[in-house]
């Protein structure tokens, strides 16, 4: 408890229940919508793995509002999806790939005491938009060419054509909130959970250990985190974030 | 199984899914899928039904992912090559041995779908909240595991509702196109959010207003499982199978093979 200047105290409210029965009911949510991308958009040769995996578009929403709490919303929810694709007792070891989901963006804003809120002053929206689409393209396009030696040249290529991208977007829109977003919310939370998803198939022994099926999982995980986390992640983060920060629930900083 | 404690019904599961990845026979593997079959139809789960020949059929369509994932990727040496192939550096090789080995880790995905399909049919949110209870697990732990449950059925239903409302006022969700059925996604989306936190402050202020603590040492439960002999049993014998599958692993040899040996 502290004094502020006008003399009011500034109380500061620990877990409640409120934390507690929000990470319930958002492991309820985020598992149904696990399960139905991985029935509804499954990438080819690997269980477990959706091409359009809807659940992760809550994922990082819920990490930056419930912090902590959405992380492990995310991981629980995984649990049960490991427990319906027959992972048995691993899907424990397996699920921290969608812990990372929401953990990476919660640690970039919180280490940045960066405002979650996105949408607060976004300015020319439309082109942001626009130019998210090109980045989110041409970040698939980058892996496969990663992925491919012969087309080594099209991943730098890429890849200066994203930072360049990510530059503009700074530019017409300079706000720390919104270049956190991008790269740890939807490029940084895409690929740290591909890289722990499929690595953890394979510790597991559900997918073979080769390189091949590596980097073709990888490529399958990333592109369809990426393209939900763009298209559905930030559409909700900018309209219902400012919103849900005035609600008991709101997390300010790790747990409470 | 419905009759046994919750404590020993987890411990079936997780033991015989951990023996599932200790063999490395096919047919010690078949035995544990005969095994898992029987446990199945002595819970007494209608499981020759049409609900759950929908549910088995589709999940063993989807395991065929898993069978594919290990002839395209496996890339195991045999003495019959069934067919092999190079597209740029990924070396395609299906060899009896590939067939072997991709059948194995199909079985063994098999089994444990099966040993979690068998468990929470067998076993309702109750049962496992006072199992947990009976085990001193805390009280909160325990209520955030009902509410979860709770909420999966809950957030079933209002996707379905919501979608229904959407498609009653016209919105096209079988043939829209990929950005419209994206719009439509974010639409129930925040639909479901704001039902969520709604929800979150209902439950919250119920269980604030009827005083329970996070911690409490002396709280009661209406229902009690007391551990019976029979748990005991079971617990053992799965304790010792766990063991004697290490025990193989280590000697390399089948549970199968030993027998025969014996005989």
């Amino acid at each position: 408890m502290s004094e502020s200047s006008s003399g009011m105290e500034e109380v500061r409210v620990g877990v409640t229940w409120r934390h507690l029965v929000a990470t319930a009911l958002a492991t309820g949510v985020s598992a149904i919508l696990a399960i139905y991308a991985v029935i509804a958009a499954p990438v080819a040769p690997f269980p477990g793995v959706s091409a359009l995996y809807l659940a992760a578009a809550i994922y990082v929403p819920l990490s930056l509002w419930l912090g902590m709490w959405g992380c492990f919303a995310g991981y629980f929810s995984c649990v049960i999806l490991g427990f319906v694709s027959g992972f048995g007792p691993w899907t424990f070891f397996w699920s921290i790939a969608d812990f990372i989901e929401g953990f990476v963006p919660l640690v970039a804003f919180r280490a940045f005491k960066a405002d979650v809120d996105i949408g607060a002053e976004l300015k020319r929206p439309k082109v942001l938009y626009i130019l998210l689409a090109v980045l989110v393209v041409n970040l698939i396009i980058a892996v496969v060419a990663g992925y491919v030696e012969i087309l080594s040249i099209l991943w730098i290529v890429s890849l200066i054509i994203s930072i360049v991208l990510i530059i503009v977007m700074y530019v017409i829109n300079p706000s720390r909130s919104w270049l956190l977003y991008v790269i740890f919310g939807i490029f940084g939370a895409a690929i740290c959970s591909a890289l722990w998803g499929i690595w953890g198939l394979i510790a597991i022994g559900i997918v073979p250990p080769s390189a091949d099926a590596f980097w073709v999982g990888v490529i399958g995980w990333f592109a369809g985190d990426l393209i939900v986390l763009s298209a559905i992640a930030t559409p909700i983060m900018v309209s219902l974030t400012g919103k849900i920060k005035q609600t008991s629930i709101y997390v300010e900083k790790w747990f409470s | 199984m419905t009759k046994l404690h919750p404590i020993t019904r987890i411990s079936i599961v997780f033991i015989l899914s951990i023996i599932a990845f200790l063999l490395s026979n096919i047919f010690d593997l078949i035995i544990l899928l005969i095994f898992d079959l029987i446990l199945g139809i002595l819970t007494k789960i209608p499981i020759f039904s049409r609900k759950f020949r929908k549910i088995i059929i589709g999940f063993l369509i989807a395991n065929v992912s898993v069978f594919i994932a290990w002839c395209l990727f496996g890339k195991i040496s045999g003495k019959i090559i069934f067919f092999e192939a190079f597209i740029g550096n990924w070396h395609i090789l299906i060899t009896d041995q590939t067939i072997y080995g991709a059948s194995i880790v199909t079985i063994r995905v098999i089994i444990m779908f099966f040993l979690m399909l068998f468990f929470f049919i067998g076993t309702s949110d109750r049962d496992l909240i006072h199992g947990l209870r009976s085990i001193k697990v805390p009280f909160a732990v325990s209520l955030i595991i009902s509410i979860t449950f709770r909420g999966l059925s809950m957030f079933q239903q209002e996707y379905s509702i919501v979608k229904e409302a959407m498609m009653t006022r016209g919105v096209e969700f079988e043939h829209a196109s990929i950005p419209r059925k994206i719009y439509n996604f974010i639409q129930i989306f925040m639909v479901i959010i704001i039902l969520m936190f709604k929800k979150t402050e209902d439950m919250a202020a119920s269980i604030e207003s009827r005083g329970i603590p996070f911690r409490s040492k002396n709280r009661t439960t209406y229902h009690y499982f007391p551990f019976q002999k029979k748990d005991y049993t079971i617990l053992i014998g799965l304790f010792t199978l766990l063991l004697f599958s290490i025990y193989l692993t280590l000697i390399n040899k089948s549970f199968v093979f030993l027998f025969l040996e014996l005989f």
